[in-house]
C-alpha cells in the first residue's frame, strides 16, 4: 500500500496542480494518517518544487520567439528536415523504385484519364471534402476576410464578391486555392458553430459554360453537401456545407427574425 | 479547425516550456531551438485541424517529442516498466545543496537520465502536463508513467548528488594541491 501511495504521490506535480485528481487526493489523505509517509511527501514536494524552479529559470535564447513568429527560418528548416531526414533517408532502394513506379502510374492516369468533375460546383465540392477530411491543408490560415482578399489577389485567385449577410459575422478558418479546367478558384472556410463548417467557393463566371442565376441562390445537393450557387458581377459563388437547406437559407437573410419568418412561411405552405 | 487559437498567444504561452523540454531531451540549445521552431512550423501547417482548443498544449508537446524521436533518436523502443519494481525511496538532496544548484546544472543532469525516464520527468518538472496527459502523450499506461517518474527522480537525484560531490571535491582539492607545492 505504501509503495503504491508513493508511486501515486511521485506523480503529483509541485504547486498542487493535481490535488483535485481523486487518486492523488486519496493518496494524500492516506499520507496524512501516516507520519512516515507524510514526512516522505513533504521532502518529495520540497525537492520537486526546488528542481522545478531551477528548470523554470532556464530561459530560451534571445530572438527565438521572434523567429517563431516571423516563421521564415522555421519553414525553410521544416522542408529541409523533411527532405533530408525523413523522405530520402528512410527509403530503401526498392521503396524508391516502388515510389517512382506509383508516380509514373499516377502520371499516366493524369494524362490519359478523364476524371475531372463536370462542373465547377462538383470540383469545389470535392476539394471541400478533401479539406474537411484533412486530406489537404488550407493554403492561408487567417481569420480576417480583408487579409484573405489581399492574399487571393496576390495569388491571382478570384475573391468572393459580397458575402451573404449572415456569413459576414462567422469566424473564418482561412482559405485554399484550386483549379478547375485551368481556371483558378478559391475556397474560404467558415465556422458555422456547433462543430459545423460552411465554405464559400468562388470562380470567375465569364468563362463558365453555365453561370448560376444572378443574385438569387440556386440550391442543390452535391456529394452529400448542400450547396447554394449564385452569380454576382464577374464571379460565381457557391456556399457549401454538410448542413440542411434551411441552414444555408438563413445565411442569406438579414436577421434571425427574417430567418424565422421564412421557416414559418414554409411550415404554413407545407400544410 | 479552430480559429479561436491565436498563434502569437500560443507561442507566448508555450515556447519557453517547449524549449526547456527540447533542451532536456536533446541537451543542446541549438537542437532545442530547432525543435521548438519545427513544432510551431508544424502547428502553422496542421494546427488548424485541431478541433479542440484545449488540446493545443498537449499537441505541441507531443509534436515536439515526436520530432525529437524522428530527428534525433530514430527507432528507439522503450520497454514498459512495471508498477511494482520501485520502492519510492529516493536519495535525499539537502536544501542547502539545492540552493547552490542553478538551472543549467539541473538540465545537464536531466540529459544524463536514461531516455526512457527523461521525457516524463522533464514534463513533470516543467509542470505543464498531468501524469494522465503525460501517459496519453507517450502512449504509455498510467502506472508505467508513475513508475518512470519515480525511477527517473531516483536517477536524477543520484546524478545531482554525484555532480555536487565531484564539484566539492574539485573545490577542496585546489588548496590541497597548493599547500603540497
Amino acid at each position: 500500500m505504501s509503495n503504491e501511495t508513493k508511486l501515486l504521490l511521485s506523480a503529483r506535480r509541485p504547486g498542487g496542480h493535481d490535488d483535485a485528481d481523486p487518486a492523488i487526493a486519496e493518496a494524500l489523505a492516506r499520507a496524512k494518517a501516516d507520519p512516515a509517509l507524510s514526512a516522505w511527501v513533504e521532502e518529495q514536494q520540497r525537492t520537486d518544487a526546488a528542481l522545478a524552479l531551477k528548470l523554470l529559470s532556464v530561459q530560451p535564447p534571445a530572438g527565438l520567439r521572434e523567429t517563431i513568429l516571423t516563421g521564415g527560418k522555421v519553414s525553410r528548416r521544416g522542408w529541409r528536415t523533411w527532405f533530408e531526414q525523413k523522405a530520402w533517408k528512410s527509403f530503401t532502394n526498392s521503396e524508391m523504385i516502388a515510389a517512382v513506379a506509383v508516380a509514373v502510374v499516377f502520371l499516366i492516369a493524369a494524362i490519359f484519364g478523364n476524371n475531372e468533375p463536370r462542373n465547377w460546383q462538383s470540383a469545389g465540392a470535392l476539394e471541400v471534402a478533401r479539406i474537411e477530411n484533412t486530406q489537404r491543408e488550407l493554403d492561408h490560415v487567417v481569420g480576417s476576410m480583408d487579409e484573405i482578399r489581399i492574399w487571393l489577389a496576390r495569388q491571382t485567385c478570384p475573391a468572393p464578391a459580397t458575402l451573404p449577410v449572415q456569413v459576414q459575422g462567422l469566424p473564418i478558418y482561412g482559405c485554399a486555392k484550386m483549379n478547375w479546367r485551368g481556371q483558378p478558384m478559391s475556397i474560404v472556410c467558415f465556422n458555422l458553430g456547433g462543430g459545423r463548417e460552411v465554405h464559400l467557393v468562388t470562380i470567375e463566371s465569364q468563362n463558365l459554360p453555365a453561370a448560376p442565376p444572378e443574385g438569387t441562390p440556386e440550391y442543390a445537393t452535391i456529394n452529400g453537401y448542400m450547396t447554394a450557387s449564385w452569380n454576382e458581377g464577374d464571379v460565381a459563388m457557391m456556399l457549401i456545407g454538410k448542413v440542411e437547406r434551411a441552414d444555408l437559407e438563413k445565411l442569406f437573410v438579414a436577421s434571425a427574425k427574417a430567418a424565422l419568418q421564412i421557416h414559418v412561411q414554409k411550415l404554413l405552405a407545407a400544410r | 479547425m479552430n480559429p479561436d487559437i491565436n498563434f502569437q498567444l500560443l507561442v507566448d504561452r508555450h515556447y519557453a516550456a517547449l524549449y526547456r523540454f527540447g533542451l532536456s531531451l536533446s541537451g543542446s540549445t541549438d537542437a532545442a531551438s530547432d525543435l521548438v521552431q519545427q513544432t510551431f512550423y508544424l502547428w502553422a501547417e496542421k494546427g488548424h485541424q485541431l478541433r479542440d482548443a484545449t488540446k493545443a498544449k498537449s499537441w505541441l508537446f507531443t509534436t515536439l517529442y515526436r520530432e525529437y524521436l524522428s530527428t534525433y533518436r530514430r527507432n528507439v523502443k522503450f520497454p514498459h516498466t512495471e508498477l511494482d519494481d520501485t520502492t519510492g525511496d529516493l536519495p535525499v538532496i539537502e536544501p542547502a545543496m539545492l540552493d547552490e544548484m542553478d538551472g543549467i546544472t539541473v538540465v545537464a543532469a536531466l540529459t544524463r537520465v536514461d531516455e526512457v525516464f527523461r521525457a516524463p520527468l522533464t514534463l513533470f518538472y516543467i509542470e505543464q502536463l498531468s501524469y494522465k496527459e503525460i501517459a496519453d502523450m507517450l502512449e504509455t499506461p498510467i502506472g508505467t508513467v508513475m513508475s518512470r517518474l519515480s525511477r527517473g527522480k531516483e536517477q536524477l537525484r543520484k546524478l545531482l548528488l554525484e555532480n555536487h560531490t565531484t564539484t566539492v571535491e574539485k573545490v577542496v582539492q585546489f588548496p590541497q594541491k597548493g599547500a603540497a607545492q
